[in-house]
């Protein structure tokens, strides 16, 4: 298995100051981002937020405005720009016309490879073996999805571009495509995935970017962007009293050093009373302390974990900061 | 890339449509004139005077009779979805995410639509000529000046002239792939290049060209005729095929400058 943190090793991908504009609309405003070997990198954002038009970039489809891209160290533009390159963007395009292995030997005449590609072995990692020889017009939805990576795995990359691969498909497709993108991850692709889907990227991805609006709005590990951008830490505190709590709580902003407290009471079972905390970097042992001081039971201190959707609408609802 | 070019077009609908419909072409013909035993006249057709027993002239006359709008049509579709087909169905950004460079991509694809201007006439003559020696066999033609033609030189008349056919049908094929490419719209391309034959048979008909007259694209659909002539009138022969492929490299040349820069969406 590969070092799923990513930092010191060498790029795969590097995206520096990649500006897009169509006319007057700017797609994609300065965007810089870097995917290292191993990693299995979520591109995150809303419909529309610019992640196709950067992965067309990316795949040589469209030039940029300004900014430059380099896979393995070379731009994408030039000679052998796609070389170990390969991915596909939206919906996956084949000629429905003709069967899938027609259309995977189409696009190996097109790879220019000397090298006999491994149609048989492809077909048979995204389990489509059986319906290889039938038109591709004739396929669902995730077949298409299937067969695309199919496609893009006959290029024998190391690093593989997938836009919304489980865009379309029902629970069971969805399911099979993540596991094949596990797979293929555990076997050292890199991997650059899009997705709007927050649940796909927390299940998938070591690092993430989120872009709205054209604009990166975190980028980093998973953890670095899921604890948000104030650096806050989240628990579920249940107590005997949440007014006597809040009080104390209250009284202690003062007292406790460098400790915002945001705390909203939520009255629950009678088990006890909830109070929501927000504490600062130095964790929630001193307002632990000063509860207890005060009086008050602490029943339970539940460390909330931080959610990638709240964070998200926190990011994209801003218009882009 | 050419290979795989051509055996898209061989396995696509529109390329059989096309074809069949001028396949079609002499057989109603044919079919047309047992069942009257009445042919055009005289003066409006060449070789018009000779329909009912001779079968020769059966693809002289559908040629002459295809080249006003039918292979101008068929080869104005083909042509036209040839770029925008592959643009609006996502299969031009799968294969431009390859290794190949667009220039290839591109002028394989021209390949493939300059045999379909080749096969076109072909398809027509080929049937033509069958199915009238079934109608009523073949004899000498009598040429324009009168002077006879015999069998063997009228079988070469027919194919020359579906090859001399097939120079304008390529400039035609160039200027559908142009409006393809910077249109992207496959049925738009097509329309618009059925227009420009429209418009420049108005502009004949009409006078409206003047001294440009002889180097309108669709002038050089007649040009075959003088092939007919005894002895055989060089000069518009070799005219035609320097005008078509003019027109022809002309819009192949824009074309592919917009393609290599182009953003592929869709």
């Amino acid at each position: 298995m590969t070092n799923r943190d990513g930092t010191g090793k060498e790029p795969v991908l590097e995206v520096r100051g990649l500006t897009k504009r169509f006319g007057d609309f700017i797609a994609v405003r300065d965007l810089s981002l870097a995917v290292r070997r191993g990693d299995v990198y979520g591109f995150l954002g809303p419909n529309g937020s610019g992640k196709s038009t950067t992965i067309r970039t990316i795949l040589g489809l469209i030039k940029p405005t300004s900014g430059e891209i380099r896979v393995f160290g070379r731009p994408v533009g030039g000679p052998g720009g796609r070389e170990g390159l390969a991915g596909f963007v939206d919906a996956p395009g084949f000629y429905g016309y003709l069967s899938a292995r027609d259309n995977l030997r189409i696009l190996a005449a097109a790879d220019k490879r000397k090298k006999e590609p491994p149609f048989a072995r492809v077909l048979e990692t995204v389990g489509l073996s059986e319906r290889a020889r039938d038109k591709v017009k004739t396929y669902s939805t995730g077949m298409k999805q299937r067969l695309a990576i199919a496609a893009a795995l006959m290029r024998e990359p190391e690093f593989l571009i997938l836009d919304e691969p489980t865009s379309g498909l029902d629970p069971g497709g969805m399911r099979d495509i993540r596991a094949l993108v596990r797979r293929l991850a555990g076997e050292g692709l890199t991997i650059f995935l899009s997705s709007h889907l927050l649940v796909e990227i927390e299940q998938l991805c070591n690092r993430v970017a989120v872009i709205g609006h054209g604009r990166l709005l975190a980028e980093g590990t998973l953890a670095e962007v899921v604890q948000g951008t104030n650096g806050h830490l989240n628990y579920r505190l249940v107590v005997g009293d949440a007014e006597g709590a809040l009080q104390v709580l209250e009284d202690s902003t003062s007292s406790v050093e460098a400790s915002r407290l945001d705390v909203e009471a939520d009255r629950m079972e009678p088990s006890g009373e909830e109070i929501r905390l927000s504490v600062g970097p130095e964790g929630a042992g001193p307002v632990v302390r000063e509860l207890v001081t005060g009086g008050v039971e602490v029943r339970a201190l539940v460390p909330v974990r931080p959610n990638l959707e709240d964070l998200f609408l926190e990011l994209t609802e801003g218009g882009g900061r | 890339m050419i290979r795989w070019e051509l055996y898209k077009l061989l396995r696509q609908r529109r390329t059989f449509l096309g074809l069949g419909a001028i396949a079609l072409v002499p057989v109603l013909f044919v079919a047309a004139i047992q069942i009257t035993r009445r042919g055009p006249d005289e003066g409006e057709v060449p070789f018009a005077a000779q329909l009912l027993e001779n079968g020769l002239v059966v693809p002289l006359i559908t040629l002459g009779f295809a080249t006003f709008v039918l292979l101008p049509l068929v080869v104005a579709f083909v042509a036209g979805d040839s770029i925008a087909g592959e643009t609006s169905a996502g299969t031009l950004k799968t294969i431009l995410g390859r290794s190949v460079g667009r220039t290839e991509l591109f002028f394989s694809k021209a390949v493939a639509i300059l045999v379909y201007c080749l096969v076109a006439p072909a398809v027509l003559v080929g049937v033509g000529l069958i199915a009238g020696y079934f109608a009523g066999g073949f004899e000498p033609l009598a040429g324009p000046g009168g002077a006879p033609i015999s069998v063997g030189r009228g079988i070469a008349l027919v194919w020359s002239g579906a090859g001399l056919v097939a120079l304008p049908l390529l400039g035609l094929a160039a200027f559908a792939i142009f409006l393809s490419v910077t249109t992207q719209n496959s049925l738009g391309a097509g329309v618009g290049a059925v227009v420009l034959v429209l418009l420049l048979r108005l502009a004949s008909g009409l006078g409206l060209a003047g001294p440009l007259e002889p180097y309108l694209l669709t002038s050089q659909f007649e040009a075959w005729l003088n092939l007919t002539r005894d002895p055989i009138n060089w000069e518009p022969v070799i005219r035609s095929a320097w005008v078509s492929l003019l027109w022809a490299a002309a819009f192949l040349a824009a074309a592919w400058a917009v393609f290599v820069r182009r953003d592929v969406l869709g």
